[in-house]
C-alpha cells in the first residue's frame, strides 16, 4: 500500500513526480509557443536578408574583378563571406527554434509526458546550438583581430615603400 | 485525510495527468549550462556596450570643450550615439537577466525535483521569449519605418534632379 503521508517531493517507484499537474506546464508552454514561433520566423527572414546581401556582395565582387585588382574585390568578397556566414547561422538557429515550437504544438495536442520531454529536449538542442554559435562567433572575432594586428604593420610597411 | 488503516479504506485513484518524469529534469539540466553561458555572454556584451557608450560620450565632451570648428556637431553626435548605445545595452541586459533567472530555476528544480520549480522555470522561460518577441516586433516596425523613409528620400532626391 502506498504511504499517503509522504510529502509531494518524493519520487514514486514509477519515477513520476507527484504533486504537479502536467496541464499547468502545458498551459505555460502553450503561451510560450507564439513568441517562440515569432522569433523563429523573424530569424528565418533575417537569414534570407543576409543571403540576399551575400548575393549582392558576390555580384559586386564579380564586377570589381573585371575593373580593379585584388584590393577592389577584397571588401565585396569579405562582405559576401560574412553575410553568408551570418545567414547560415540565423537559419540553423531559427530551424532549431521552429522545431521547439513544433514540439510544443505536439505536446498541446497529446498532453503526454513523452511529448513534454521531447519539447524540452528540443529546447535544450536550441540553447546548445546558440551557445556553440556564440563560441564560434567569438573565435572568429578573435581571429579577425589577430589578422588585423598582423596585417596592418605589413600593409603599412608595403605602402610606405623602400627607404 | 482518510485513515488508511480503517477497514474499507479506498485509496484515491492515480493522477490522470501521469505526473512528470526525471527525464524531463535531465533535459532541463542539460539546458542549464548553455542558458547560463548565453546569459553571461549577454551581460559581457552589455558591459562592452556601456563602455563603448561612455567612451563615445567622453569623446563628445572633449570635442565640445576643444572649441574647434564643428565641435558642437561632434559633441551632439557623440552624446546622442552614446545614449542610443546605453539604451541598447539596457535592452540586452533585460533578456540576459531573464535567462539567468531561468537557469537558477532549473538549478532549484534539479535540487528539489519539485513540480513547483518546473512550473517556475517554464514561466521564466516564457517571460524571456515574450520579451524577445516584443523586441523583435518593435525592431521590425522600426526597420519598416526606416525603409519607408529611405525609399521616400531616394524618390525625393531623384525628383529633385532636373531632367536634361
Amino acid at each position: 500500500m502506498e504511504n499517503p503521508y509522504l510529502t509531494g517531493n518524493h519520487v514514486t517507484d514509477t519515477g513520476a513526480l507527484p504533486g504537479e499537474t502536467l496541464g499547468e506546464i502545458i498551459g505555460v508552454l502553450a503561451r510560450t509557443k507564439p513568441w517562440v514561433t515569432l522569433c523563429a520566423v523573424v530569424g528565418i527572414v533575417a537569414a534570407g536578408f543576409s543571403m540576399i546581401m551575400a548575393i549582392i556582395g558576390g555580384f559586386l565582387a564579380a564586377e570589381a574583378a573585371g575593373s580593379g585588382g585584388v584590393a577592389a574585390i577584397a571588401l565585396p568578397v569579405f562582405q559576401c563571406f560574412i553575410s553568408t556566414l551570418v545567414g547560415l547561422t540565423y537559419l540553423f538557429i531559427s530551424i532549431k527554434l521552429w522545431r521547439y515550437g513544433s514540439g510544443i504544438s505536439r505536446l498541446i495536442a497529446s498532453g503526454t509526458p513523452g511529448d513534454l520531454l521531447q519539447a524540452l529536449d528540443r529546447q535544450r538542442g536550441f540553447w546548445k546550438s546558440a551557445g556553440i554559435m556564440v563560441i564560434l562567433g567569438m573565435l572568429l572575432v578573435f581571429l579577425a583581430l589577430l589578422l588585423a594586428l598582423f596585417t596592418t604593420p605589413v600593409s603599412a610597411e608595403h605602402m610606405s615603400g623602400p627607404h | 485525510m482518510a485513515n488508511p488503516f480503517e477497514p474499507g479504506y479506498i485509496p484515491p485513484p492515480p493522477s490522470p495527468s501521469g505526473g512528470l518524469t526525471p527525464g524531463i529534469i535531465q533535459a532541463l539540466a542539460g539546458t542549464k549550462p548553455w542558458v547560463r553561458f548565453c546569459s553571461v555572454m549577454g551581460f559581457i556584451g552589455s558591459g562592452f556596450m556601456v563602455l563603448g557608450a561612455l567612451t563615445m560620450m567622453a569623446g563628445g565632451v572633449f570635442a565640445g570643450a576643444s572649441g574647434q570648428q564643428g565641435s558642437a556637431v561632434t559633441f551632439g553626435v557623440n552624446i546622442g550615439g552614446g545614449i542610443v548605445y546605453l539604451l541598447i545595452a539596457g535592452l540586452y541586459i533585460i533578456p540576459s537577466i531573464k535567462l539567468w533567472k531561468f537557469g537558477t530555476a532549473i538549478l532549484n528544480l534539479m535540487v528539489s525535483q519539485s513540480g513547483v520549480h518546473l512550473d517556475e522555470a517554464m514561466e521564466l522561460q516564457r517571460g524571456f521569449w515574450k520579451f524577445v518577441g516584443i523586441m523583435m516586433l518593435i525592431m521590425l516596425v522600426i526597420w519598416g519605418i526606416m525603409l519607408v523613409i529611405m525609399i521616400g528620400g531616394m524618390a525625393a532626391s531623384r525628383a529633385a534632379i532636373p531632367s536634361p
